[in-house]
């Protein structure tokens, strides 16, 4: 999830052969609700995670500083395990 | 000796005593000075540094050193009585009266685990609690609106990233 245009997700998608969707907020719709931008004039989103479940709340949040924190990859490692927790 | 002569002996010996008298009070101030840096475990030390103090301007001066000594004892008393005003002293009375009607309400222990999720998780709870979100203006590559109902029926992880084709 960025704010970039959806044909530059598209390349990056494809360059890193992801197989999850990457989504543009062209309104920042989403970052202003979870807090990747405190307001529309943000230009680019804040590095942010946040974890919904089955009916779409909000459960849990990785505020910035949290996400990088660690390197990336052991990020992507924390979500999982909490998700291991979560998800019965 | 002739009398200009005694009188100068009799002023050295008065100027040498009041020098004396001067560093036996710089003395015991020194002394108080570093056992007031400690806390209350440094009343022995001001003890035994009071009587050091004490016995150094007694030997300096040879003479009534009576109002010295207790210029020295003062001092070290103040010393005492603020390192017994640390924070292991036992509070004020008037403060212990102002809190003995209150009750002693027990306090839920902060575990920092977000509420009514399992323990051991590495997120936070939200700051405000959000139900599905509006979608308007998010689209995927394709440019094809992302609907709603995407988010239902299984759990969603959304990663905000500053700008694509850059790390993370």
């Amino acid at each position: 999830m960025s704010f970039d245009a959806p044909s530059t997700n598209a390349i990056f998608k494809a360059n890193e052969e992801f197989v999850f969707p990457l989504w543009s907020d062209t309104e920042k719709s989403l970052a202003l609700t979870y807090g990747a931008a405190e307001a529309a004039w943000q230009p680019i989103a804040s590095r942010i995670t946040v974890i919904l479940d089955e009916e779409g709340d909000w459960v849990l949040f990785y505020p910035s500083n949290v996400v990088q924190a660690k390197s990336l990859y052991l990020h992507a490692q924390t979500v999982l395990d909490d998700l291991a927790l979560l998800v019965p | 000796m002739t009398k200009p002569g005694m009188l100068l002996a009799m002023n050295k010996i008065a100027w040498f005593a009041s020098l004396a008298l001067i560093l036996g009070i710089g003395a015991c101030q020194y002394s108080d000075g570093s056992a007031s840096a400690s806390d209350a475990s440094a009343t022995a030390e001001v003890s035994t540094d009071a009587q050091g103090a004490d016995s150094v301007t007694a030997l300096d001066t040879g003479a009534d050193t009576t109002a010295d000594s207790a210029t020295a004892l003062d001092a070290v008393t103040t010393e005492v009585t603020v390192a017994d005003a640390s924070p292991d002293a036992s509070p004020p009375a008037d403060v212990v009266g102002a809190d003995a009607g209150v009750p002693d309400i027990p306090m839920p222990e902060d575990t920092g685990e977000p509420a009514g999720l399992p323990e051991g998780l590495t997120g936070q709870a939200p700051p405000s609690p959000e139900g599905l979100p509006s979608l308007a203006g998010v689209v995927d590559t394709t440019g094809t609106p992302v609907l709603a109902d995407q988010l239902k029926d299984h759990w969603s992880v959304l990663w905000f990233y500053p700008l694509a084709s850059t790390s993370g």
